[in-house]
């Protein structure tokens, strides 16, 4: 009986075979691997939330993280990622928890729940930032909201000597004059912008173009300008009456208040708009003992405003009416008196979707209004602009101008999508854009691809919900609502530490591998390997293509394919 | 140019096993089994928990052959293979041998398919349980005489195609369970690969359990149910779920306890996905259903008869 | 030191398991075999035999439970009589395929339909093909020895032993039985140590799939063992004899030098063959017997050495394989065909369903084999 180096076991003549059968080896040699037609792919995907997350966020990776107790390592995937984590967690509109899977289950996660408890943990654990590598040229940068200041950071912690400037005194732009402290807390703002530019960003504040700033001295003393200047030009509401007194832009109205103005007088209070602006110009005004409705003229669902701020406002006693078209300002000398709307219908959907709203013949009303602010929209500011640089609304370089390569726009001016989030994202990839031109290290854009993970998206047909025991999503709730309207406080409330955690524990992890081991056990063959950096491959000498591992997984991470293809 | 994009040499989130199994091995690889049987997902499986110090005992079936000719095994553990009919009482000589021997604390395992259990086998597991032998006994039920080529045998459920009852078996599904649960024996408990862990949990009890215990596992088989590979473990979840497949134990014969309820799904979700019942019309469908919820409602009064606040303790 | 009991043939049995060591027995009660399991389980109770015992539910689990117990090394013992040891079939060719050291007392019994508990050879020969070794008894001191020795064969040659004793005639006739203590012959059964025993150490799987050629040399093995087993029972005899003063081998000579006319008998019909011997040459004819004892391995070389010199040998058969002849005869003659000067072989059946085999009987054979010998056997039917 000899024993061959591959394990099998030959009898050389028949007077080596025993009385009975009995066993010499295991099968290990036998190469089943042979037989497969299909084998499996053991990669990462992207999760829903990633792909939606307008920032670019590793939303999986983060929370995943944050569950484990890791909070520093956590905090660590974030700030590479967003730099104001306690404020997107407050004010982004979080298409990811729309967009996760999790919500066809036992209820999506509470993404940005978890985000802000994670930012607010980082605003005490006085994380270091990654040392300043390489760069050496001078930038500035012109705005400083959210893109203006994300770029600005990450160009320091790239080493470049950045000069930040900002209209305001103080840095944060939209964040500090746009959003009430009763949604984003004034000491949170704070501190997140301090660690924004405590790598060594230089801020010059009442700085703006075409007022203290001149572009073309600017280009002369960078090597690099970057326009962040946002979106924040008032629209009109284009009826008669508008010029009476007593009519005001939102935004306008939102940054006197940030400067500690009183409010223009008027005790009866219509709003036009249904965006954020408009709630928000709503709500303060309420919290300053006016009587408000808001006045939009498509549905409320159809309202752009995030939808809890909707529901905030009229449980804080804020009346809507919806499918009302502004047709006049009513005045009694030279002052607003009234506005006279007229009732809308849903008509055919216009480009963005959404039906167009058609005036109803005879049903004008009037709304009696000593105050009527217009929050309509925003559009650029445009000043200081050489209008060559300006096209459709939004700021454009050229290709072919001389200054194309040392001039760049980001964000909300250069046509950016209007939320923080997509400033923060288009604010770090303009940074990395500037790096791949000036040099130092930039930072990742594309976070997901870094670690391996492909484009496509881990829908839900993917997720195996059995495997995940049912966790209905824990609920922060808001503060009350009468004494809500008495001031600034926090209207959203926030998860404690450990409610953050097991929350967070929720995640599927869709599309990435947990090293959960499911694939691993199940294997009937013994043919998935643990170990590789996907977290596990198949031994093509064993796996018979069944497919158990790509059915099972949990999140989706393993795809099976046919061989060779 | 850029000179590097900073290194992704940030953390990631540590591993998180989802499944508790001790770190031995027992079984290896470059076995028989068809791709997606679901046989060895079990067999291995037990044996990382029952160990090496195991004797299996196996009939004819498709086990006998997934070990691998001589001079080979893949199973890492001492198997006897025996008669079709002497699962049951052959375990119990090897026990009884054992003991003789000093070596009482070796598992011993009866290994065998439906055929050798519900059919050829009845009698002599039957004999064992009433002499409540110490021999734990599974049978992994695919539902027909498999290793042979697929045909009927009493585990085969109603309707279903094999290649003895090509118009779909006229008989129901023989009620091991109840026979057993009848026999009194320390323990029994159904089982499937859809429900890692409540298995896993009842393979751990049963063979901490001394005396005769049973587990019956569902055992979905690919080319015999006539389904793709991929989808074992789904059909065998399915197979829950839709309360063809109850998930139940009982203790002593008289204390029933269903051991998963998750929310029922229709068993047309179940049927639909396998080839074998690919005959059934709307009309048979809505017969397997009722006979279905009957049948579940029926153990479900056991278990309101019996049974006490009974907690499944991992032992 | 051994004691003189007076026990029927199946008490001997039980006496001569309990002496032998055995740890594991299972059986199924059917008649006449049943007063050994009794036996057994009162020596049990007494602690005379340490034996555990399995009460299956049938003849087949019986084997299969010993088969089990075998593999774990165990000791194992079990009974049966006609359809239990019919029953038991498909796994009696196991024990021998499997090499399980497992001894078996067959008490002789008719095969029904219909039903008939007395005796005749037809159950142990339908097993004839099967591998086991058979030995056939002809008084109940011959079971008690052959029962042990069958434990001491068994572990020696790796093949299961059955011991064969005529139902009532002799498994319920008592006698004077010398019984040997434990320590007297424990030292005859070696310990069974072969590979294939279940080591918890090196575990292996037994009985697995076997491919044609090398499932060939096996059982050819098995045939191997049975030529060891020729003289590994006259060994054992032997040695009996120097402890014991008595006991035969593979066959038994009575008075057969010079004899003319020899006849071949086992079971109980050879003590009254002997007694027709005796009487015979009391008459002045020369006759003499050959008792065969051991069936397999089948005693081809010690046949033909005690039946060559007669001038016509008569066989009996309490057995009939239908359609040939008596079983016996069939392989006598086989040993002697075509060998020179060697004596016509004549067969006769006698005794089947327990029917009495007679002095005349056995005289009248003597006479019908004074013609022409005929292919199939004479069945003596008065």
């Amino acid at each position: 009986m000899k024993r061959l180096p591959d394990g099998r076991v030959v009898f050389e003549t028949l007077a080596d075979v025993p009385p009975v059968a009995m066993t010499y080896a295991s099968t290990a040699w036998n190469r089943t691997g042979d037989w497969r037609s299909r084998e499996p792919a053991f990669r990462d995907l992207t999760p829903p939330c990633a792909a939606a997350c307008p920032a670019g966020q590793d939303v999986v990776d983060q929370i995943r993280l944050f569950a484990q107790g890791r909070v520093r390592e956590a905090g660590e995937v974030i700030l590479s990622a967003n730099p104001f984590p306690a404020t997107t967690g407050r004010v982004c509109p979080h298409p990811c928890d729309a967009a996760c899977n999790r919500g066809r289950m036992d209820g999506a996660l509470d993404i940005p729940g978890v985000e802000r408890a994670l930012g607010d943990a980082l605003l005490s654990e006085r994380l270091d930032l990654p040392a300043r590598r390489g760069g050496q040229a001078r930038v500035a940068v012109v705005g400083a909201g959210p893109a203006g200041l994300t770029a600005a950071h990450f160009l320091t912690l790239a080493g470049h000597r950045v000069t930040l400037y900002g209209r305001e005194d103080r840095p944060g732009g939209l964040l500090r004059t746009g959003i009430p402290p009763y949604r984003l807390p004034r000491a949170v703002l704070d501190a997140e912008v301090e660690r924004a530019l405590r790598p060594g960003v230089r801020f010059e504040g009442g700085r703006a173009l075409g007022d203290g700033l001149d572009l073309a001295r600017l280009g002369g003393e960078s090597d690099a300008v970057l326009l962040a200047i946002g979106r924040h030009a008032p629209r009109r509401l284009g009826v008669p009456g508008e010029e009476a007194r007593g009519v005001v832009d939102g935004l306008a109205l939102l940054e006197a208040l940030h400067r500690g103005e009183p409010a223009p007088d008027g005790d009866r209070v219509v709003v036009v708009g249904g965006g954020n602006t408009a709630l928000d110009c709503a709500r303060s005004l309420l919290r300053r003992g006016r009587k408000v409705t808001v006045a939009y003229r498509r549905g409320r669902e159809e309202m752009p405003a995030f939808g809890d701020e909707v529901e905030e406002a009229v449980e804080e006693g804020v009346a809507v009416e919806a499918w009302a078209i502004p047709l006049e300002v009513r005045s009694r000398g030279g002052r607003a008196s009234g506005l006279r709307l007229s009732r809308a219908r849903p008509g055919e959907k216009d480009a963005s979707g959404r039906p167009r709203p058609e005036p109803v013949p005879g049903s004008d009303f009037e709304l009696p209004a000593d105050l009527v602010v217009v929050a309509a929209g925003e559009s650029l500011d445009a000043a200081g602009l050489p209008s060559g640089l300006v096209q459709g609304g939004a700021v454009a370089i050229p290709a072919d101008s001389q200054i194309a390569g040392r001039l760049f726009a980001c964000g909300d001016c250069a046509g950016g999508g209007g939320t923080v989030a997509h400033a923060i994202g288009a604010g770090r990839r303009a940074a990395a854009e500037l790096c791949a031109l000036l040099g130092g290290d930039a930072p990742a854009v594309d976070l997901l691809a870094a670690r391996g993970a492909g484009p496509a998206v881990a829908a839900f047909d993917g997720i195996r919900p059995a495997w995940f025991p049912p966790a209905p999503p824990r609920s922060r709730g808001r503060a009350e609502a009468a004494p809500r309207r008495l001031g600034d406080a926090e209207v959203r409330l926030g998860f404690d530490a450990p409610s953050a955690m097991a929350e967070a524990a929720r995640c599927l992890g869709c599309g990435t591998c947990t090293g959960c081991d499911i694939c691993y056990q199940l294997c009937p063959d013994r043919a998935v390997l643990r170990g590789a950096p996907g977290g596990y491959r198949a031994d093509t000498s064993r796996c018979k293509g069944c497919g158990v591992c790509a059915e099972e997984c949990p999140r989706g991470a393993v795809e099976l394919c046919e061989v060779g293809a | 140019m850029a000179d590097r994009v900073i290194p992704l040499a940030r953390p990631r989130p540590a591993p998180e096993p989802r499944l508790r199994m001790p770190d031995v091995e027992v079984m290896q690889p470059g076995h028989l089994a068809c791709p997606g049987c679901a046989a060895p997902i079990l067999l291995r499986t037990f044996l990382r928990l029952a160990g090496p110090r195991t004797v299996l005992v196996i009939p004819a079936c498709c086990c006998s052959v997934i070990d691998g000719p001589f001079p080979y095994s893949a199973y890492g553990v001492n198997v006897v293979h025996c008669a079709f009919e002497t699962a049951a009482v052959t375990a119990g000589g090897v026990k009884a041998g054992l003991r003789a021997r000093g070596d009482s604390d070796a598992l011993v395992v009866a290994w065998a398919g439906d055929g050798g259990t519900f059919d050829i086998g009845l009698q002599s597991m039957s004999a064992a349980a009433e002499r409540n032998e110490d021999v734990l006994y599974v049978c992994y039920d695919n539902e027909a005489y498999m290793n042979t080529g697929v045909q009927r045998s009493g585990a085969t459920p109603g309707g279903a195609w094999t290649n003895t009852t090509s118009a779909g078996k006229k008989q129901k599904k023989k009620d091991l369970d109840g026979i057993m649960a009848a026999h009194r024996i320390p323990y029994f408990a159904t089982v499937s690969p859809g429900f890692f862990d409540d298995m896993v949990a009842k393979m751990r009890r049963a063979i901490a359990t001394p005396g005769f215990r049973m587990l019956h596992a569902l055992s979905p088989c690919p080319p015999g149910w006539k389904m793709d590979e991929r989808n074992t473990v789904a059909a065998a979840r399915l197979a829950v779920e839709t309360r063809v497949f109850p998930l139940f134990e009982v203790v002593d014969g008289v204390e029933w306890r269903i051991t998963q309820a998750p929310r029922p799904r229709p068993v047309s979700e179940y049927l639909s996905l396998q080839g074998r019942f690919a005959r059934l019309d709307a009309a048979a469908v809505e017969r397997v259903q009722r006979e279905v919820d009957d049948e579940y409602a029926l153990l479900a009064r056991h278990c309101a008869e019996g049974s006490t606040d009974w907690p499944l303790s991992p032992l | 030191m051994a004691s003189d009991r007076l026990l029927t043939g199946n008490e001997a049995v039980a006496w001569a398991v309990a002496r032998s060591g055995v740890q594991v027995v299972a059986a199924y009660p059917i008649t006449p075999q049943t007063t050994i399991i009794e036996t057994l389980a009162s020596l049990g109770q007494k602690g005379v035999s340490r034996a555990e015992f399995v009460p299956v539910e049938s003849e087949h689990s019986a084997l299969a439970a010993c088969i089990g117990a075998a593999h774990a090394g165990a000791r194992t013992f079990t009974a049966t009589s006609g359809q239990g040891l019919a029953l038991m079939h498909e796994l009696i060719h196991w024990a021998a395929g499997a090499r399980l050291p497992i001894v078996l007392a067959n008490v002789n019994r008719a095969m029904a339909p219909g039903w008939n508990i007395w005796t005749d050879q037809n159950d142990s020969l339908s097993q004839r093909d099967t591998g086991w070794v058979q030995l056939y008894c002809e008084d109940g001191q011959e079971v008690m020895d052959s029962v042990v020795q069958a434990f001491a064969l068994a572990a020696r040659l790796s093949l299961p032993v059955m011991v064969v004793l005529d139902a009532f005639f002799l498994s319920h006739t008592a006698e004077a039985i010398s019984v040997p203590e434990e320590a007297e012959v424990a030292d005859l059964i070696p310990a069974w140590k072969t590979p294939w025993r279940i080591d918890l150490e090196k575990p292996k799987a037994l009985g697995s799939l076997v491919p044609s050629a090398e499932y060939e040399q096996m059982r050819r093995q098995v045939d191997a063992a049975h030529r060891e087993a020729l003289s590994a029972i006259e060994d054992l005899a032997a040695t009996w004899r120097g402890r014991f003063g008595r006991g035969v081998g593979l066959v038994d000579r009575y008075r057969c030098e010079g004899a003319d006319e020899i006849l071949v008998a086992s079971g109980t019909a050879a003590s009254t063959a002997r007694a027709v011997v005796d009487t015979l040459r009391a008459r002045g004819r020369s006759a003499g017997l050959v008792k065969v004892r051991a069936f397999r391995p089948f005693p081809t070389a010690a046949l033909r050495q005690a039946l060559l010199p007669a001038r016509r040998v008569a066989v009996l058969d309490r057995n009939c394989s239908y359609g040939a002849s008596g079983i016996f005869f069939q392989e006598v003659r086989a040993a002697l065909c075509g060998l020179a000067g060697a004596p016509p072989v004549h067969g006769f059946i006698a005794g089947m369903g327990g029917r009495d085999i007679t002095p005349s009987t056995i005289e009248a054979a003597l006479g019908h084999a004074r013609g022409e010998p005929r292919p199939e056997s004479t069945w003596l039917t008065e």
